[in-house]
């Protein structure tokens, strides 16, 4: 599996190739860019390559910056998951059972660690706190949609008002 | 080693042989030498007159003592206003007005000389009164017309003097010179009395008549509409924002009524594209689902209709791979960028025919949580595979085309207006997001985007129902108002309320749901023009299963929901 990752273009072979474990890039920079990781699947997988389009900034967040602890590195970690809908047999294989040159099943860790947070347990935390505000979006829409029978009714006795009004008018003379 | 190598040499040489890239060396902008130094001036306290004073009053200030000022340099400044008076003989000539007698036009100039032409002041200060008769009372306007005109016709008769003068002078120059000049000086003395200011006559012709113009009335008309305009009332303020809102309501109207109308056209159109849905697909023998290009699904696809249909008919026809925890226990999760279970059952080989049974593995499709908190699910949906073993993935994935995806790739398409406002409210939740552009949630696995698709979801149509009880309400403000305009048109407010009572008026309320559901939905969801049809039900068959689409209503979540044909 080939890696390629695309850094700002203004440092030296901006483009770096990985042709094996580690894909990592250690270089000294400024400010904040994108940065391009382009994976290419082995030819007998048959996949096209993909991209993952990935923020680099190289500062600590805004809300925390002034007392980020001086020295301390800052992480930009996210969650992706590759789906390969309809893969080749052989490819199925490698996935499912490792691939021969090594056979370590990728897996999420159950519990969140200071350098991976992403863990079934964090997962579920997710969806839980999802949970939590799907149930209050529901209760705010029940609020709502009775507010909106109110305001309807309302509106609808105010136009019938006023239409009686306007042909019960005394006639002027 | 090489690190040390590295630091041993100056960064500047290292990027010379790395690359012929320009090194950018400070260079300092300025080298104070020797040769610079000058004799510095110094500074002295001096004192000073202004010629803008009377009172030669000396002031004193920081100078350089090389530098010598003939007049306070703010001198300038203290500009003054010279006014042109007339001449008796010019008043009686051109200047008599049936309103003003000579005394009291006097007393005006002389107050604008005074005060330099601010006439709110010469208003304010304005007590002429004579002997004789009462005084008049005059107004701004009426001060100002009076200097006006008066201004306007010095000026016109000047001119013509001026004219006539230059021509007698080129005549008579050589015959009567001195004449002439003596004539001249007797009326330029003549005027010098009674300007007072002979140097600055000539200038004085040249004031055009334009310079003086002030038409009175329209500048009254100008006062008293802005007087209107402070006077008004509150009521009447109200009044009119109200009806500044139904003017825009209009508008606003017409141009919805537009785009419905579009919007219905097109619509229609796409319903009698897509009417004729029923797709069979034949799969026949395929040699263990492997390569696309000869995969022999022989699918017979509506080309209109393909996006559906190709998709489905590819799922079908090989191993789908989808992150499916149905075994979580066995730890066979994935971390990033890689397959998460192994699916319960292997694709079969020699795959004939096959069968989609898509179904909720929870009771109704809900999505609850099970005892164990480490077991989250997506909905599922299992695929039956023609030996009578099935696959189980996730229902979000069933619709993949082949390849690879990303997940957070998939989540629910959002109208971009619709972003901002769907953002905030995922903040005021207290939902965290990733910083894209699009609300993301932190780990997007297949659980969690089902719930954050259903969350989005519930936003959107919170946002359009918001929206509508917002409008309602304005709209009700303004039909009160209009309300109380005829009960005031009525001879009492007691007769009004009778003619109301009388006429036993029950709400009619719409069903305002189908609209939701069709302009939130509508747009929203993949399902695309079906949400709009209610209680319609519409049979697709994909990959020899049939399934029905049911519009979603507002609480059941998002996702189709599937059924097996029987």
């Amino acid at each position: 599996m080939d890696v390629e990752i695309k850094l700002h273009e203004t440092f030296i072979d901006s483009n770096r190739i990985f042709k094996s474990e580690p894909y990592e890039v250690s270089e000294t920079g400024w400010g904040e860019f994108e940065v391009i990781i382009k994976i290419y699947f082995p030819p007998f997988s048959g996949e096209k390559p993909i991209s993952i389009y990935h923020m680099l900034k190289l500062y600590p967040p805004e809300n925390l910056s002034k007392n980020w602890p001086k020295g301390k590195a800052i992480q930009n970690l996210f969650y992706e998951e590759l789906i390969f809908s309809d893969p080749t047999e052989e490819f199925y294989e490698v996935l499912t059972n490792g691939s021969s040159t090594k056979d370590v099943k990728p897996e999420i860790p159950l519990k969140s660690t200071a350098l991976v947070p992403f863990s079934i347990e964090a997962e579920a935390d997710e969806a839980k706190s999802l949970e939590k505000a799907i149930a209050t979006m529901k209760k705010k829409i029940s609020e709502y949609r009775e507010k909106m029978s109110n305001v309807d009714k309302q509106n609808s006795i105010l136009k019938q008002e006023i239409a009686t009004l306007e042909s019960n008018l005394p006639s002027k003379k | 080693m090489d690190n040390e190598y590295r630091n041993a040499i100056s960064k500047e040489l290292i990027s010379l042989y790395q690359e012929n890239k320009p090194v950018s060396v400070p260079i300092p902008t300025h080298i104070i030498s020797k040769k610079d130094k000058k004799e510095h001036t110094p500074w002295v306290w001096k004192g000073f007159t202004s010629s803008a004073r009377k009172d030669d009053l000396v002031l004193y200030r920081w100078t350089k003592s090389n530098e010598e000022y003939k007049d306070y340099y703010y001198t300038k400044y203290n500009a003054k206003l010279n006014i042109d008076m007339y001449t008796d003989e010019e008043y009686t000539k051109y200047l008599e007005d049936p309103g003003w007698t000579k005394e009291e036009t006097d007393y005006l100039f002389e107050l604008c000389k005074k005060f330099e032409l601010r006439f709110i002041i010469i208003h304010d200060r304005y007590h002429f009164s004579q002997s004789n008769s009462e005084a008049k009372k005059r107004s701004v306007e009426d001060l100002k017309d009076r200097y006006y005109t008066v201004m306007r016709n010095l000026s016109r008769s000047r001119s013509r003097i001026a004219d006539s003068e230059s021509e007698n002078n080129e005549n008579n120059n050589n015959e009567t010179g001195e004449k002439q000049s003596s004539q001249k000086q007797d009326e330029q003395e003549k005027d010098k009395e009674q300007t007072a200011q002979p140097e600055k006559q000539k200038p004085s012709y040249i004031v055009p008549e334009a310079y003086y113009t002030f038409d009175k009335e329209k500048e009254q008309k100008r006062k008293s509409l802005l007087e209107i305009l402070y006077s008004r009332t509150q009521e009447e303020i109200e009044e009119e924002e109200i009806l500044l809102y139904e003017a825009r309501n209009i508008e606003a109207n017409q141009r919805r009524f537009i785009t419905q109308r579009e919007m219905l056209l097109r619509n229609h159109s796409v319903f009698e594209e897509t009417t004729p849905k029923i797709v069979t697909v034949n799969l026949s023998a395929v040699g263990a689902g492997g390569d696309h290009s000869d995969a022999a699904a022989t699918a017979t696809v509506d080309p209109k209709s393909g996006n559906l249909t190709s998709g489905s008919a590819q799922v079908g026809s090989g191993a789908i791979l989808t992150p499916t925890p149905a075994t979580p226990a066995a730890g066979s999760g994935s971390g990033t960028g890689v397959v998460r279970a192994p699916t319960p059952g292997t694709p079969g080989s020699g795959l004939t025919k096959q069968k989609l049974v898509f179904s909720t593995l929870e009771e109704g499709g809900k999505l609850t949580f099970g005892s164990d908190d480490h077991l989250i699910q997506p909905t599922m949906a299992a695929i039956e595979l023609q030996d009578g073993s099935s696959v189980i993935v996730a229902k979000r994935d069933v619709k993949l085309g082949p390849g690879v995806f990303l997940r957070s790739d998939k989540a629910m398409p959002m109208p971009k207006n619709k972003l901002e406002p769907v953002r905030n409210i995922l903040d005021d939740l207290g939902v965290v997001c990733s910083a894209s552009f699009w609300p993301r949630p932190a780990m997007p696995t297949a659980a969690v985007c089902d719930r954050f698709d259903e969350l989005q979801q519930l936003i959107l149509n919170f946002i359009e129902i918001k929206k509508h009880v917002d409008k309602t309400e304005n709209d009700i403000k303004s039909l009160q108002h209009k309300k109380n305009n005829l009960i005031s048109q009525y001879p009492s407010k007691a007769k009004a309320e009778k003619v109301i009572s009388d006429a036993n008026i029950k709400p009619i309320v719409k069903d305002m749901e189908h609209d939701f559901t069709f302009s939130s939905l509508g747009l929203a969801t993949p399902i695309g023009p079906f949400a709009s049809a209610r209680n319609r039900t519409r049979v697709c068959r994909v990959a020899g299963g049939n399934y029905t689409t049911k519009p979603p209503m507002l609480e059941s979540s998002v996702a189709v929901e599937l059924s097996e044909e029987g």
